[in-house]
């Protein structure tokens, strides 16, 4: 074949020999990598790199030099063929290399080239264009287009990037046609441009490779050089656009990929966060097969530590979602590194086309960055637990505190993390049990902190958290507790202001209101000018206000309110004070100074109470009419005062007498479609029935009543019910009485008397399955058995009623007065009932019974701060409940159980103040104090109180047996047995206490004492004891 | 054949894998059930049915044994004894048995390579029910030879139970489990016998042993990022149905705190369940941040039939894709089926090392 045979088919010519090299069996490889080599070696004496972002640093983005056979081979094929083609030269050139022709040098050229010697290739080059640069053959085109290209990669293979350059440029103005050797020429010279540090010009061929071969498989390769090209020109707005025109396009993902996470990097370099934040996280990278998934990580990492600076937690944990733990990650980059070397094995020893050379120098540089990489990856320290930590708090602060218990618990018990990060990540994990208000389990990991880390530096702010969880568990005495050691423990701390604060604030939760105020009083004290001050000299002032002495409260507020009328509690100051005018009926002060506030601060939190306030202050001046129109101004927005404010209104129409206002009133209550809840229905109905009743229009009343009963009378969650029956008795003895009407046309009139109607009405609820409605019927007969004396046949029918109701079909009244009844009878399973109820109806009326049913059984058990609890939520919300002066009683015998005497003494006082408490309450409140005393140590002032049982309550047996036993007891304590022995003689003279369970005790203990008294001498007049007298009230 | 000793053994019975007697089916009671499983042992009987005559019989020819040295022999196998291989060849006049130490085998070379390879071709394109007899037919011919096979060798055969749930018989896959877990030693055979095993039990409404299973499965799975959230989401289910709602967002929510850029099997289960109990739970915050993360996750919505039996009314509960169209709650004729069982990592089942040589 003759060189000039192909000159004009350059494609054609060179496709064929490109083929027919590929199928060569055994295909010459002499690799070239000096370049690569010398990466390797630069890059095993790099010293240890202790961060990703300092590997990325240090990455040398030059191509590594790779044969590219395929062209090479046609090179040599075509320079042998030249070689052995041209006859042998006799011409003037001769004469300066007599030795050589051009034929020979030729085929040493090409044996050069073809065995990689690469430079001595060069100088056989430079012979060829210096000894027989000017003979025909030389300047031949067809010739020059196969030595340009060999010469160009000789000086490229020798690092000799100008010189490359020099002959790459030179085929190309030579030969401009596109063509296979053209586009590995031009890739080449970009190449060569590059690695000369012609970045621009590097840049510019790369371009102009797309443009000219924008199809080819190296196009997507070569826009990525490109971009990163532009990148490193700092021409960065160019680099942008084609970098998301390559990620948009058809390109192979990993290279799409790459693309994107450039750009990411730039602009993360560039300061630009939220441009590369967002094309984070508009990426999917999963699908891309990210080769370098470590630099992705550790930008999503920076960019998400920068969110939480921001406290752009929902960004910041989409950011983190991209990091994988370290182990993850170190599998991930041996994955690929093994992956992307294999494949360059396999394209080094699978040629497939001209290009290959490209492709090679693409991987065999990601193989030297990813290996740089994961030599930094291994050799740096496990960011996962660090990392964990800040992705945990994101979720804390991204309201997802169960995500971020989940993840501190984990952290906090993996005994193969490093203690500091163990203990981090169990305070946190208190605080996310804190921020999901589960306070017994905020308790226990608190306390479990407090247990492995008892010197850690966040011990105080751990026990703060306890003392806060107590809190919000109304634990008053346990937070003080715990306040007491943070104070005595950490008083330089810098929330130990806030701790005496807060001690107060429990303090006066506790009703120690005393102590509250010394607290409050020390806090102003120790900390002027602390940002709490006028919160402290507010609660100070308020516990005047609990304690019902409001003078003292006006007297403190009204100076507060002058001193801070800047500050955000100004309003809630002046509301308190109205309130305080409004408490000791100064209503003439009381009205200007709430109508002052609503026109101040119409929108405060404090704004619907006030208005119900306003109305409660006009009733009391006596301004009904307007009072009315008050409270006509609450909306159903105002929640509970809503309801509140339409009673109010009902109860002025009663008080003047205004039946058919009061008619119209709860019948458009009752007819309202705006109300998505409908609190106290049934006893809108029962007023209005009694509005009609007092019109005479009875007709209309039983109709309402019997409305009632039919709406509402089987639906457990109805109030009012009972006291609609108990009308309906009223009603009907008062028409009979007056004996001058026609009595209506109803069963209630039909029937031969009430309790005739009533059986006939528990028969019809029965026979229609209205068990709910049964259950009130018979609950009111119990009721009525009751209020005659008749209580073991009220607790019958109450369980009756058990027996055949349901559970989800009784009033919650009904269940809680069966609970009581098991409670009272010691069946732990009563405790189901309360439960019931405290689940179902949390905000009933029947929750007190409950408390106090679950109190009575936690008493049993010595649970007594359970049993407190319970008890003080009853008396803070229920405070005029029928079941109060037991609430007190047990009150008083729980905090003497615990120690707190003088509070004790309190609530036994308290029962004694009560008329409605005379009888067996008072007795029992008295027994409190005796015992309550002797719990004290002091016998001598506990004897009075049992004297004063079985002097004032002789009516009740059982208590009084029990006085008498337990004073001869102290008397036989203090030393004075003869007072015993006639406590008790003067006990066994009365029959009736016989039977009491104290007597077989008393009458072994007479015995013992007769016993003791007869081996001792004849006492020689010895005064009784005279224990401390106290004034007591007659029994009723 | 130095050590190899040549026995004559024309009584000797050939061992046959022991079989229960009835086949298990989907319709027995929950009782039965579990008592049948707690009885079995060794293969089942098969569910499959019947494959091609010629296929059955040319997984039953002859097998060739290499032992050290090379020297061949084909034969059927008689019995597995004491470390010792005994094989029945047909000899001019009868028959032979001849026995060898089992570590003096080379090689097993099984008949029937090319059924092998076109059921392994079934399962990967998800005929598993067609697979099924196939699979069955096999194991029945070699199942003899598991305790001396390489474990590497028998992980194809993870793929039987798999095929008995994917015809609707999880009792059958339990059984398959039982009858190969001895032999399938590999840890990722281990754990997709477990992860099989759990969806049966699951599958069966056997709630007490799912429970088991699903918390061993959880105890079993220590890495702190798992790469299956399959015992989660079977826990969180079953929580679910008990009305255990806080404990099943909890459970549902581990393995989405721990998921990160590849989102692991199943995954969307978790987030649907933690979606419906934060519902229920009238936590609206949890509520939004989930539905969103699903969102910007790309995580497809779930339904599951666990849904239907929320004591609380989920009528009001609307969730809508990216458009704002409804997404069913409960599965429907409409809804994607998922595949039987997510899978960790590679979706394919494991070939024989050779096609036919195990």
């Amino acid at each position: 074949m003759q060189p000039d045979d192909c000159s004009d088919s350059d494609f054609k010519l060179e496709n064929t020999l490109a083929s027919n090299l590929l199928s060569s069996p055994k295909f010459p490889f002499t690799p070239t990598s000096k370049r690569f080599r010398h990466f390797h070696i630069s890059t095993s004496l790099h010293s240890k790199i202790s961060s990703f972002e300092e590997a990325v640093g240090h990455y040398d983005s030059r191509y590594s030099m790779k044969p590219f056979r395929v062209i090479k081979r046609a090179i040599c094929a075509w320079l042998f063929v030249i070689a052995i083609s041209t006859p042998t030269l006799t011409h003037a050139a001769e004469a300066t290399n007599a030795s050589l022709t051009l034929r020979d040098v030729l085929i040493q050229a090409t044996a050069s080239f073809q065995s990689g010697q690469y430079s001595q290739a060069i100088q056989f080059f430079e012979q060829l264009e210096t000894t027989f640069g000017n003979e025909p053959q030389m300047k031949d085109p067809a010739i020059r287009r196969i030595i340009l290209p060999a010469w160009g990669y000789s000086e490229l293979a020798t690092e000799n990037y100008s010189g490359a350059i020099e002959q790459f440029e030179e085929y190309l103005e030579e030969f401009p046609e596109p063509g296979n050797v053209h586009s590995f020429v031009l890739i080449s010279l970009a190449q060569s441009e590059h690695w000369n540090g012609n970045l621009t010009k590097a840049a510019q061929h790369y371009g102009e490779f797309i443009q000219t071969y924008p199809r080819l498989p190296e196009t997507p390769l070569a826009a990525l050089n490109q971009v990163d090209l532009l990148f490193q020109s700092q021409k960065a707005e160019e680099a942008y656009v084609l970098s998301e025109r390559l990620f948009q396009s058809r390109a192979p993902g990993p290279l799409r990929a790459q693309s994107r996470l450039r750009a990411l990097q730039v602009r993360l370099e560039d300061g630009e966060r939220d441009q590369a934040a967002e094309l984070l996280l508009s990426t999917e990278w999963s699908q891309y097969e990210l080769p370098n998934l470590m630099e992705m990580a550790f930008a999503a990492l920076q960019i998400g530590d920068s969110f939480m600076t921001e406290e752009d937690y929902h960004s910041a944990l989409r950011s983190y979602r991209l990091v994988p733990p370290y182990s993850a990650l170190l599998d991930y980059q041996r994955q690929q590194l093994q992956r992307v070397s294999s494949i360059l094995g396999y394209r080094q020893r699978n040629p497939t086309s001209t290009m290959d050379s490209v492709w090679l120098a693409y991987y065999a540089t990601l193989v030297s960055r990813l290996e740089t990489q994961l030599e930094a990856l291994e050799s740096m320290d496990d960011y996962t637990p660090g990392f964990l930590l800040r992705y945990g708090q994101a979720f804390l602060g991204d309201g997802r505190s169960r995500e971020a218990r989940i993840l501190f618990r984990n952290l906090a018990l993996d005994d193969t993390l490093d203690s500091a990060i163990c203990q981090q990540a169990h305070y946190r994990w208190i605080l996310a049990e804190f921020a999901l208000k589960r306070w017994d389990r905020t308790l226990e990991v608190a306390i479990d902190f407090q247990d492995r880390y008892p010197d850690s530096a966040l011990a105080p702010d751990a026990l703060y958290l306890v003392a806060q969880a107590h809190q919000e568990q109304q634990k008053y005495r346990y937070a003080i507790k715990v306040f007491d050691e943070l104070i005595e423990r950490f008083p330089d701390h810098k929330l130990a202001p806030r701790w005496l604060f807060t001690r107060g604030f429990n303090l006066a939760m506790l009703e120690q209101y005393e102590q509250s105020r010394a607290d409050f009083e020390l806090f102003a004290r120790t900390y002027p000018g602390h940002p709490l001050t006028t919160q402290g000299s507010l609660w100070h002032a308020l516990t005047h206000h609990f304690e019902g002495n409001y003078e003292e409260a006006l007297a403190e507020l009204q100076p507060l309110a002058e001193s801070s009328r800047d500050h955000f509690l100004y309003p809630e100051i002046r509301y308190r004070i109205a309130t305080a005018h409004y408490a000791i009926q100064d209503y003439d002060t009381a009205r200007p100074e709430i109508e002052k506030f609503l026109a101040d601060f119409p929108d405060h939190s404090r704004s619907p109470e006030a208005v119900v306030l306003r109305g409660d202050i006009l009733m009391g001046q006596g301004e009904l009419i307007l009072a009315s129109a008050a409270f006509a101004e609450v909306t159903p927005e105002a929640d509970g005062l809503f309801p509140y404010a339409i009673f109010q209104r009902g109860k002025i129409f009663k008080a003047l007498e205004m039946y058919d206002l009061m008619i119209d009133h709860f019948t458009d209550y009752l007819d309202r479609e705006d109300l998505e809840i409908r609190p106290r229905m049934s006893e809108a109905l029962y007023w209005l029935g009694w509005a009609y009743l007092q019109k005479g229009n009875i007709d209309a009343a039983l109709l309402r009543f019997d409305q009632a009963f039919a709406e509402y009378g089987d639906d457990p969650a109805a109030t009012e019910i009972l006291p609609m029956i108990s009308s309906l008795e009223t009603l009907r003895s008062e028409l009979l009485r007056n004996g001058d009407q026609a009595l209506p046309d109803h069963s209630l009139f039909a029937a031969g008397n009430f309790s005739a109607w009533l059986d006939d009405q528990i028969l019809l609820a029965l026979e229609s399955n209205r068990l709910t409605w049964y259950s009130r019927l018979k609950h009111f007969q119990a009721n009525r058995a009751r209020a005659i004396g008749q209580i073991e046949l009220a607790d019958t029918i109450l369980q009756e009623i058990d027996e055949k109701v349901p559970l989800e079909r009784l009033d919650p009244q009904v269940i809680g007065q069966i609970g009581i009844i098991y409670s009272a009878a010691g069946y732990q399973y009563a405790d189901a009932y309360f439960d019931y109820i405290l689940a179902n109806y949390p905000d009933h009326p029947a929750r007190a019974e409950a408390w106090f049913g679950k109190a009575e059984i936690l008493i049993e058990e010595e649970e007594w701060e359970d049993a407190d609890d319970l008890l003080r939520k009853f008396e803070q919300q229920m405070p005029l409940h029928p079941l109060s002066p037991q609430v007190n009683i047990l009150r008083g015998r729980i905090l003497t159980n615990l120690g707190f005497y003088d509070d004790a003494e309190k609530s036994f006082e308290e029962v004694l103040t009560r008329k409605d408490a005379r009888g067996i309450p008072h007795a029992r409140a008295i027994a409190g104090l005796a015992e309550m005393n002797e719990q004290r140590g002091n016998p001598k002032r506990a004897i009075p109180y049992w004297q004063r049982i079985y002097t004032l309550y002789r009516a009740y047996p059982e208590p009084v047996a029990e006085a008498y036993f337990r004073s001869a007891v102290l008397f036989y304590e203090i030393g004075d047995p003869t007072a015993a022995i006639r406590s008790l003689d003067e006990m066994f003279k009365d029959e009736r206490l016989l039977n009491s369970p104290f007597a077989a005790k008393a009458i072994a203990l007479r015995r013992e004492l007769q016993e003791e008294m007869d081996t001792l001498p004849a006492p020689v007049d010895t005064p009784p004891s005279t224990p401390v007298e106290i004034q007591e009230e007659p029994a009723s | 054949m130095k050590r190899l000793t040549c026995t004559l053994l024309a009584t000797l019975a050939l061992a046959s894998p022991g079989r229960a007697v009835e086949p298990i089916s989907p319709d027995l009671s929950k009782a039965t059930t579990r008592a049948l499983l707690e009885n079995l042992s060794g293969l089942p009987p098969p569910i499959g049915g019947p494959i091609p005559e010629k296929e059955h019989l040319e997984l039953r020819l002859p097998l060739t044994l290499t032992i050290q040295g090379g020297q061949e022999f084909k034969g059927t196998l008689s019995e597995l004894h004491e470390g010792r291989i005994y094989l029945r060849l047909v000899q001019e006049g009868g028959e032979v048995i001849l026995s060898f130490p089992v570590e003096e085998i080379e090689q097993i070379f099984f008949p029937g390579g090319s059924i092998v390879h076109e059921t392994i071709e079934k399962v990967n394109a998800g005929e598993l029910s067609e697979a099924l007899p196939y699979l069955e037919s096999i194991i029945g011919a070699r199942y003899a030879f598991f305790p001396i096979l390489a474990p590497e060798n028998l992980s194809f055969y993870r793929a039987l139970p798999l095929t008995a749930l994917a015809v609707d018989n999880p009792a059958q896959a339990i059984a398959y489990i039982k009858a190969i877990r001895p032999y399938l030693t590999l840890p990722e055979d281990q754990r997709e016998l477990d992860d099989i095993e759990l969806l049966s039990y699951h599958r069966l409404e056997l709630t007490e042993e799912t429970r088991e299973r699903a918390l061993r499965w959880i105890d079993g799975t220590p890495e702190r990022f798992p790469t299956s959230a399959l015992g989660f989401y079977v826990l969180a289910s079953l929580q679910f149905e008990a009305g255990e709602y806080d404990e099943a967002l909890d459970s549902a929510l581990h393995p989405i705190v721990f998921s990160g850029p590849i989102h692991q099997p199943y995954l969307k289960h978790c987030y649907s369940l933690a979606i419906v109990s934060a519902y229920i739970l009238k936590d609206p915050i949890e509520l939004e941040r989930l539905t969103t993360e699903a969102r910007e996750r790309g995580i497809e919505w779930q339904p599951q039939m666990v849904f239907a039996a929320a004591d609380k009314g989920l009528e009001e509960f609307i969730i809508t894709d990216a458009e704002g169209n409804p997404l069913p709650l409960i599965p429907d004729e409409s809804t994607e089926d998922s595949p039987l069982l997510e899978k960790r990592g590679s979706s394919n089942h494991p070939a024989p090392e050779s096609d036919n040589t195990l």
